[in-house]
């Protein structure tokens, strides 16, 4: 497994050409890296002095708290329904997308973007509204006679959150589904079916292996965002949903323990990078990224 | 030197000046309540005499009270607060509960009927009547801040400058038209003045809302202030 770690060596020549050539691109990376030093570096280690400040028994105290334990908890399980919900949306939309044309394409490709374009406060307001107490998804049941009586207690609850964060989840999991499905030949479908395999043969033996680097890169992408999801849980979700962003949150905002809330912070962002370069080592990510 | 905010507490007097005072009141949607009025706070938590969701903070101020009252402690014994009685109170009234982040959102919970009844500072109601909105308040019960004021840091650059604006804030005429457009009271008694009859309708310590009031003792709560705080948070987190 070793040699997927490894970066193909013209990919190795080129890059080790551009920085050491006689063409000065090497200038051209001051500035993003010294970008990537103010906005990143400078910051994490802030974050990393503070967490420790009082000495590694206040963070890892923080860190086991129950509390934390059930937030981190409920922060996996989160983002991995999320990510299982949106492959399985996101692969039948890059499905769509590849065998649809003309309007309807257009509509599901508008649709995607659009999405994408709408501030993510906003998409979520929208299903505050539709969620909420004599909101719109309750006049619609009424309407459809599918809930007669009480009001619907679906707001800040945990059901709730799912919907949310699918739908703002989404568009990362069918660009790359969809980017490593594009280069699917229509002739090769063809081809199979000419070679008289059945529609479920044909989605086993062609689409399926096709899919497989956008939908490693997706899965990916979505659990690692879902792991610090906060505006989304913090509005559609109640009060004791707490997830690990929430909780930093609330360490910052209402306790004012800004130990452990960059302990906490430390913790996911170790947890995060342990988790890629395990995939990354399981499953060549950083490989599939270059197919995407 | 500062103007004085004489209803200030005397203790205070020395620290603080050109704030204002309100209450945190029950406030209901007449249009969804249908003509029944809720009048005390066991009525907010009686589920099935008003049913329907209440709006409620995320943070803890103002929290403590209205349970304790709906619990029949009397307004004389509330201080120092009974937490533990709170919070079981609110436990009971939990899954009734829609908690907003700020009293925007509450506002807006209540105009757009996705609460029946809130716990929400006067100003806020007032501010909702001025739009237009079907929106009432009972004063009954209600727990009075009765005052606060602008904060100077130690050290603050610019100390003088704030101190001036603070006297500029703390002139009676001033603070009468702050009241009159925002619903918030003065705490210059001399500021009443110039309050029309009208106006002090609104004002949480007008002589007779102060009389119907809960007036907190600002010493008491400061002595208990981090386990208020802190235990407010935990009963948040945990179901």
């Amino acid at each position: 497994m070793s040699d997927l770690a490894v970066p193909s060596p013209t990919r190795t020549r080129r890059l080790t050409a551009a920085l050491t050539g006689g063409t000065g691109a090497t200038w051209l990376l001051v500035l993003p890296a010294a970008l990537l030093q103010l906005c990143v570096v400078v910051p994490l280690v802030a974050i990393a002095t503070t967490a420790l400040s009082e000495g590694t028994g206040k963070a890892t105290h923080t860190v086991a708290d129950s509390l934390f334990l059930d937030a981190a908890r409920r922060t996996v399980v989160l983002a991995a329904m999320v990510t299982a919900n949106c492959w399985v949306v996101g692969s039948l939309y890059s499905l769509s997308l590849l065998l649809t044309r003309g309007w309807v394409r257009l509509f599901l490709l508008a649709s995607l973007f659009i999405t994408f374009w709408i501030s993510l406060l906003v998409r979520t307001y929208g299903w505050i509204v539709l969620f909420q107490p004599n909101g719109l998804l309750q006049h619609a049941l009424h309407t459809f006679g599918l809930h007669s009586g009480d009001q619907l207690n679906l707001l800040q609850t945990t059901p709730a959150m799912y919907p949310g964060m699918v739908h703002i989840m989404l568009p990362y999991m069918i660009l790359p589904i969809f980017g490593s499905l594009a280069t699917l030949e229509p002739a090769q479908l063809r081809a199979a079916q000419s070679l008289g395999a059945r529609p479920l043969t044909i989605l086993r033996r062609v689409i399926l292996p096709q899919m497989r680097a956008g939908s490693l890169a997706g899965v990916i992408l979505v659990f690692i965002l879902s792991l610090g999801f906060f505006v989304t849980p913090r509005f559609l979700g109640g009060p004791d949903d707490l997830t690990v962003a929430t909780i930093i949150d609330r360490e910052f905002e209402q306790v004012f323990d800004f130990i452990a809330a960059s302990a906490m912070g430390l913790t996911l962002l170790i947890a995060v990078l342990a988790l890629y370069v395990i995939a990354d080592r399981a499953l060549g990510v950083s490989r599939q990224w270059e197919h995407v | 030197m500062v103007n004085r905010s004489d209803m200030v507490d005397p203790p205070y007097q020395d620290y603080v000046s050109g704030g204002f005072a309100y209450s945190f009141c029950q406030a209901y949607n007449a249009k969804s309540l249908n003509g029944r009025k809720p009048e005390t706070w066991a009525d907010f938590w009686d589920v099935s005499k008003f049913p329907g969701k209440r709006a409620w903070p995320k943070f803890y101020l103002g929290t403590a009270e209205p349970p304790l009252m709906a619990d029949r402690v009397a307004k004389d014994k509330m201080y120092p607060l009974d937490l533990d009685r709170a919070f079981a109170k609110m436990s009971e009234l939990r899954r009734n509960m829609l908690f907003y982040e700020s009293y925007a959102q509450a506002e807006q919970m209540l105009e757009s009927g996705a609460v029946e009844l809130a716990l929400i500072p006067n100003g806020r109601v007032y501010d909702l009547q001025q739009r237009g909105a079907p929106i009432e308040m009972i004063w009954n019960d209600a727990v009075l801040l009765p005052w606060e004021g602008p904060v100077v840091p130690k050290g603050a650059p610019h100390a003088d400058a704030m101190f001036a604006l603070m006297s500029v804030m703390a002139d009676p005429r001033n603070q009468a038209k702050m009241a009159k457009a925002t619903g918030y009271a003065p705490t210059v008694s001399k500021a009443y003045d110039f309050i029309d009859d009208a106006t002090a309708e609104n004002l949480a310590n007008s002589p007779e809302h102060k009389r119907n009031a809960l007036t907190v003792d600002a010493a008491a709560l400061a002595r208990q202030n981090a386990a208020y705080s802190a235990g407010y948070t935990k009963w948040l987190g945990k179901a």
